[in-house]
């Protein structure tokens, strides 16, 4: 129950943001399962293989990142359109709000050690969609123009 | 022979103009950089200019068609994020390469993505806003009880810092007045309905203006080699929710 109801938040978390970035509306929807495959592989990851929520992040964005340029080849838009509603639900807002509520509270070390985590999630998240980049540009996007106008641009 | 001449004068500034236009709306809805000069040298080596060069940061545009030309500058002034302008932009440039579009139709079809497209109305937006309130509220860990707190205040939270950047041109107010008001309702929410966790109401809530858009395109650029836009753009996300953490924080001192 608990992971269908995660599977149905995540899915409106990130629709609901397509709608906040002003995306087309046909997107809508195939932002939000972009933004739920994401959510759960990193969750899947957390809970049934224990992983450590650096780890869980950044491999959920990994696959987060691979579903964005799949959608993007599919449908013939920019990945952008997928990537910025989906990446939300990974942003550790949790816990920079703890950090902050620390910090105001005058409990430096603690505050301190919290923004450092905060900070390794975010580098788990781009890391993550570094990789997924890199390999959508092995795979998906083999011969695609954007490649050729950068060779171009170096003559 | 001097047809000849203006005419391929008046051709390269009509390129000149297309590929502005384009990189202008892209800027302006909040692209990466690198989709912006990528787009601007497809379009002229399409046209048949390969050595065009540009340089794109998020305030600025150059351009350059060819060496014997003028450049081209443009300033940009306002930026938000609207993803149906790029969407539209990468469509016409996708056309203009294979050729369905010639540079007159696609100046046309620019300068309508320009004026006639506009974002979602705000109270629709509003509502979305509550929506991702009441969706973060459970990926969070949220209680049953805080839904219609966490639904209102992210709601009214995205809509009074929407309404306030829309009148002021500062960068910091708009969110802290927004999480300021978003920490204010939920601290008043949880008064009335007590039980559940005050905490993860302000979370969920502040989700919707949370700089979501400027952080992915900050690391974008930054892998993609554009080092001068993402640290402009990191530090505009920094500056966001520098302003974010300061709102909420104002209110956590008096509790």
């Amino acid at each position: 129950m608990s992971w269908l109801l995660h599977l149905i938040f995540s899915f409106t978390s990130s629709f609901f943001f397509a709608v906040l970035f002003d995306a087309p509306k046909r997107l809508f929807f195939f932002a939000g399962v972009t933004g739920a495959t994401g959510w759960i592989v990193s969750r899947i990851l957390l809970e049934v293989f224990n992983m450590h929520e650096v780890y869980a992040t950044m491999f959920g964005s990994l696959v987060l990142g691979i579903m964005c340029h799949l959608m993007a080849k599919m449908l013939k838009e920019p990945a952008t359109m997928f990537m910025v509603p989906g990446i939300i639900p990974f942003v550790p807002g949790g816990l920079a709000y703890e950090a902050t509520s620390l910090l105001v509270q005058f409990e430096y070390n603690q505050s301190l050690n919290t923004m450092l985590e905060v900070i390794l999630i975010a580098g788990g998240v781009a890391v993550g969609l570094l990789f997924a980049d890199q390999l959508s540009k092995l795979i998906i996007h083999k011969n695609k123009n954007y490649a050729d106008a950068r060779s171009r641009k170096m003559n | 022979m001097v047809m000849y001449m203006t005419d391929l004068y008046e051709t390269e500034e009509k390129i000149k103009d297309v590929v502005m236009l384009a990189a202008r709306i892209l800027l302006e809805a909040g692209a990466e950089g690198t989709r912006v000069e990528d787009t601007m040298t497809y379009i002229s080596s399409a046209l048949g200019y390969k050595g065009s060069n540009s340089f794109v940061t998020n305030t600025v545009v150059t351009y350059l068609l060819h060496n014997g030309t003028h450049p081209r500058i443009y300033r940009i002034q306002t930026r938000d994020t609207n993803l149906i302008r790029i969407s539209e932009t990468n469509r016409v440039s996708r056309h203009i390469v294979s050729g369905e579009l010639s540079l007159d139709e696609a100046w046309e079809k620019l300068n309508y993505i320009d004026e006639a497209i506009d974002d979602h109305p705000l109270p629709f937006k509003a509502l979305a806003g509550g929506m991702v309130g009441l969706s973060f509220l459970y990926l969070q860990g949220g209680m049953m009880i805080d839904v219609p707190t966490a639904i209102l205040a992210g709601g009214i939270g995205y809509f009074v810092t929407e309404y306030i950047s829309k009148k002021v041109e500062t960068q910091f107010i708009p969110e802290f007045i927004g999480s300021f008001i978003i920490a204010l309702l939920a601290a008043f929410g949880h008064m009335l309905i007590p039980g559940g966790e005050l905490s993860v109401i302000i979370i969920s809530a502040v989700m919707p203006i949370v700089p979501g858009v400027l952080i992915t395109n900050a690391i974008q650029d930054l892998f993609g080699g554009h080092m001068l836009m993402s640290i402009t753009k990191l530090l505009e996300a920094l500056v966001t929710s520098f302003g974010i953490g300061a709102g909420v924080a104002t209110v956590l001192i008096f509790l």
